[in-house]
């Protein structure tokens, strides 16, 4: 008999945007809610039966008292299926933040607190463990020394940790699949890491991060969504659904062989398609003139687009030192101190400092 | 070096044309749109390319030369240098072809030169890129009008300084310099590091404000919590007290109820147990001597009435009068019997002693009758008083006043205390008839209150005087301290909900801050290097340009002007008669001159020991006829190679040499 699950963490409802002018921020912070009422409703569609919330719902200090009653809303919502959350190191359970939320608490929700504890579930024989973050930081591994009972009854847990190789230590609950392949565990949630990047395996346990379920920065770039699937004894079944309101995309594109604006702009918009998305596209290469970063991410028209300006101008260093002019002179120091740069940011400076000048000469005299 | 020979196979509306040059002066022939201009490029495309920035051209290099039938760029040029001669052969066609794009052969020693060398001919031979190829050996009209003698001289600055006409270096450096202040300086308003650190400045205050905000919210939150149980106990204590007074009032009513039935009963009680001994109160007995009259009374006690009294001590005085009477009378009979008998023996005097006394004696008789009579109406009043005493004995009932006496003190004290009895009586009637009034209203009241049945109460105690006032009291005070707690709250809420928005804002603000700080540093980079480019020019270029160009100008003008003071910012003085004058006043004729030695000058000095074709194209076309014949002099004189296109005769007589003609084109 297997159990249906639902698989969502890192929420960070109410956190930090950061990359963004204030209004598309504020636009931003309410699509982090309306995404989570969409995993919510989600999981009413395909009638799951457990949701596990892996962490990091919000973040300690900045959730609202809007915010707070809205996610007491979502978890009503859920009901009847059952919903175990095991706090992480952004939203400690001890934190004000949960206050707000466990006054209204619905019965079919449960926090997980410091020690791995479990609750069972006879009458869909499963079994959900889960434990959480007391405060900001978990050095010891919580998963060690822990084996569920193996019996008829499927055995979840829910745990916001980071997954390490053994003999790399972490401060957010290291989480070793040394001590997973010995949990015994039918499928264990994991929530940290904000991108999923497949079901694992450790000694026949399968685990997964499932990321977070809308990005938050350019850092989290691609789909995001949740997991859903079935869990049985020894078979897991989980699909990663996207559930994101829009994406983050990192570009860099050379227009070296751009030759006008037009062009520039036109290769920009040929990457970047989505007009819902979010983008910042870095412009590499050379360039005769300053391309137009803000026409240009005008004209991509999407939701936000931001464009950087990483072009050199055209020029050959050697060839304008042999002017005897000011601008020659000028160019045999540049290239002097280059070739004795000794520090990667001086000589990056020096060389910004040079397209300046250059430019500079290049107009006339004006910047 | 020295071209000898062009040939252009096809460039720009040349086709098929080949071109022999001496080393000497050479003049290029043609009316307009001959294609005197082509040809320049054509040598500057051969020996750069025709990827070349054409300065503020609008057209590119390809798009102006390119012929328009479709052929390629194609042409050769041969050269001599060092002795050597080479024949540099280049094709460039509108998309870039498979090929070679240029061959260079040493004629001389017949080895193909290296595609190294091919790729960077221009600079390998004349030192230089292809801006400044064409900055310095190209010279062309200056298209300058004869009274912008300033924009002239501008130029001469501009080139001394810079090596460019264009740009001077104070320009440049003050347009860094600006972009420096308006990033930094405290001084301006706009300031773009200033004003973003004191955004930031007020962004940490503010989120150091409301950086407690969270604890000070739990803090409140806390105290709200406390607040409200507080008032909820309030309210438990008053509800208690309420019921408490309600049931102590509906007690007391009760007992209130209660003693008002008691007293009630208590009133009727002692009604009626004073009716009962007012009834025990007989006086019928009494009721004779109730009745006696005042008269019968006096009667009885006429003895004891003053009038009694009177007519007793009368009767006594008259008794004793009487008595006195009567031993009067016995005297005076005496003594008128003494007397009468004396008289007997004669004496008148006994006589009239006889006749008083037996007067007195008389009298004494009368006054004893008289008396005898009043005594007897005494006696017979007081018989008469006795006997109606008597009466009144009778018809009072009693036997005597004695007892009359103590049976009306009998009855008095019966009667006061019968009057006392209804009195009491009265006041009881009157204690009931409030008691009851009383009663009932209760009863009325507590219908009202408690329906039809009285209700059972324990006893309670009564709660404390004023307790309950107080808990309605706490009850207030609490409601108050929750509103403006919750206010506080909320205010604070606000507040704290504007950090995450602030907390974002001042990451922002300090990645601009960051971001103009490098820029910043980038600007004094600039600068720098700059500066001391500009200072290893003046102090190398400048002082030999001097030099150089004050030679040549003495040169060009036939020594009209020999001597020449140029200082570092090459402001020009010039010795003319005897002073030396500013070079503002240079006619227009001068200063083109004066430009001309200059661009000469910097030939010379970046060719040092090199001798490079110089290229003119209608350089000369503002001199006059004297200028112009001694422009022409120095030239023949110069002894390098000069390639001079004119599209006027009279420059292409005066210089002479080698003179082609470019036929316009077919």
């Amino acid at each position: 008999m297997s159990v249906s699950v639902l698989h969502v963490a890192d929420l960070h409802l109410d956190s930090k945007i950061a990359g963004l002018d204030t209004d598309r921020r504020q636009v931003r912070r309410q699509e982090l809610k309306e995404s989570f009422a969409r995993v919510c409703s989600l999981a009413k569609e395909r009638a799951v039966q457990i949701v596990l919330i892996a962490g990091d719902m919000f973040d300690g200090d900045t959730i609202t008292r809007d915010t707070a009653a809205f996610v007491v809303a979502q978890l009503e919502s859920l009901a009847p299926a059952r919903v175990f959350i095991s706090p992480g190191n952004h939203d400690p359970y001890t934190v004000g933040g949960w206050r707000a939320i466990r006054e209204n608490l619905p019965e079919h929700v449960t926090i997980f607190e410091e020690k791995i504890s479990c609750v069972e579930l006879p009458d869909l024989g499963v079994r959900v463990y889960g434990a959480g973050f007391s405060g900001g930081f978990i050095n010891h591994p919580v998963l060690d020394g822990f084996s569920a009972p193996q019996d008829d009854m499927i055995n979840l847990m829910v745990l916001h940790g980071e997954v390490c190789t053994p003999g790399v230590e972490s401060s957010y609950n290291p989480v070793y699949p040394g001590d997973i392949a010995k949990s015994g565990l039918d499928y264990l949630a994991l929530g940290h890491v904000h991108t999923h990047d497949g079901l694992h395996q450790a000694g026949g346990v399968c685990y997964a991060y499932a990321g977070t379920h809308e990005g938050h920065g350019f850092d989290e770039c691609g789909d995001k969504g949740v997991l859903i699937g079935e869990v049985d004894k020894g078979r897991v079944r989980m699909e990663f659904i996207p559930t994101c309101l829009r994406r983050y995309h990192r570009l860099e594109l050379d227009i070296t062989d751009c030759a006008t604006a037009a062009d520039m702009t036109a290769r920009v918009c040929a990457a970047a398609e989505e007009k819902r998305d979010l983008y910042r596209i870095y412009l590499d290469g050379t360039a005769e003139m300053a391309p137009p970063t803000v026409a240009i991410a005008e004209a991509v028209g999407a939701f936000a687009c931001e464009v950087i300006d990483r072009t050199r101008p055209r020029y050959d260093l050697n060839a304008l030192a042999a002017d005897y002019s000011l601008k020659g002179i000028f160019a045999r120091n540049v290239r002097s101190a280059l070739e004795n740069a000794t520090d990667a940011q001086e000589a990056e400076r020096v060389r910004k400092a040079c397209d300046l000048v250059l430019r500079i000469f290049d107009k006339g005299g004006a910047l | 070096m020295v071209i000898n020979r062009i040939y252009i196979k096809s460039f720009g509306g040349i086709s098929d044309r080949e071109i022999l040059l001496h080393p000497g002066c050479n003049v290029i022939y043609g009316e307009n749109e001959a294609g005197k201009s082509t040809l320049l490029s054509f040598i500057r495309f051969m020996f750069y390319g025709a990827k070349l920035k054409k300065g503020n051209d609008l057209l590119g290099f390809k798009e102006r030369y390119l012929p328009w039938d479709g052929n390629p760029m194609e042409g050769e040029i041969e050269y001599s240098i060092d002795g050597n001669v080479y024949a540099a052969v280049r094709r460039v066609g509108a998309r870039a072809g498979r090929g070679k794009e240029i061959t260079v052969v040493n004629k001389t020693t017949g080895e193909e030169m290296d595609q190294d060398y091919c790729k960077e001919l221009g600079y390998r031979l004349f030192g230089m890129g292809d801006e400044a190829f064409i900055r310095t050996l190209f010279i062309t009209a200056n298209a300058i009008s004869p009274d912008k003698e300033g924009e002239l001289l501008g130029r001469l600055s501009n080139l001394a300084d810079t090596g460019e006409e264009d740009v001077s270096y104070t320009k440049i450096n003050g347009a860094l310099s600006e972009e420096i202040a308006s990033l930094t300086s405290t001084r301006r308003s706009g300031a773009v590091i200033p004003a973003l650190q004191r955004e930031e400045a007020t962004l940490v205050q503010e989120m150091e404000e409301n950086g407690q905000i969270a604890d000070i919210l739990e803090e409140k939150r806390n105290q709200l919590a406390r607040a409200q149980e507080d008032y909820h106990r309030a309210g438990q204590e008053k509800k208690r007290l309420d019921e408490q007074g309600r049931n102590a009032r509906a007690v007391l009513d009760v007992k209130g109820y209660h003693e008002a039935e008691q007293a009630l009963e208590q009133a009727r009680t002692a009604l009626l147990q004073e009716r009962e001994s007012l009834s025990k109160i007989d006086l019928s007995p009494y009721e004779k001597i109730a009745e006696a009259t005042p008269e019968q009374e006096q009667i009885l006690f006429a003895g004891d009435t003053a009038r009694e009294n009177e007519m007793r001590t009368r009767k006594i005085l008259l008794c004793d009068k009487r008595d006195t009477c009567r031993k009067l009378k016995v005297i005076f009979a005496i003594i008128a019997g003494a007397a009468l008998i004396a008289s007997c023996l004669g004496w008148w005097l006994f006589w009239l002693i006889t006749v008083i006394m037996g007067g007195m004696f008389f009298y004494e008789i009368y006054a004893g009758e008289q008396l005898d009579k009043q005594i007897a109406s005494i006696e017979q009043e007081e018989n008469r008083a006795q006997q109606k005493r008597t009466e009144v004995l009778q018809t009072l009932g009693v036997v005597s006043a004695e007892e009359y006496r103590s049976l009306q003190r009998e009855y008095n004290e019966k009667k006061s205390c019968y009057e006392k009895n209804a009195y009491r009586v009265q006041l009881c009637e009157k204690a009931f008839a409030q008691k009851k009034a009383a009663f009932e209203e209760i009863a009325k009241v507590m219908a009202e209150r408690y329906g039809e049945e009285i209700p059972e109460v324990a006893d309670v105690t009564l709660p404390e005087e004023g307790a309950a006032e107080n808990a309605a009291r706490a009850m207030v005070e609490g409601s108050a301290r929750i509103a403006s707690l919750e206010g506080e709250i909320v205010h604070l809420q606000e507040k704290a909900d504007r950090f995450v928005a602030c907390a974002e804002r001042l990451d922002e603000v300090r990645e601009r801050i960051s971001e103009a700080k490098e820029r910043e540093m980038v600007l004094q980079t600039a600068k720098e290097f700059l500066e001391q480019a500009y200072e290893e020019l003046k102090a190398n270029f400048a002082p030999a340009l001097a030099n150089k160009t004050a030679q040549l100008f003495a040169a060009v003008t036939n020594g009209k002007y020999g001597e020449l003071l140029v200082n570092d910012e090459f402001e020009v003085k010039i010795k003319s008669d005897g002073n030396y004058r500013d070079a503002k006043f240079l006619s227009s004729g001068a200063f083109e001159q004066l430009y001309f030695s200059l661009r000469l000058g910097i030939i010379e000095i970046i060719a040092q020991n090199q001798s490079f074709p110089l290229m003119m194209d209608d350089a000369f076309i503002t001199f006059d006829d004297q200028r112009l014949a001694q422009a022409a002099e120095f030239l023949r004189q110069y002894g390098k190679q000069v390639i001079f296109c004119t599209c006027h005769a009279r420059e292409a007589e005066k210089i002479g040499g080698n003179t082609i003609a470019l036929g316009k084109r077919e």
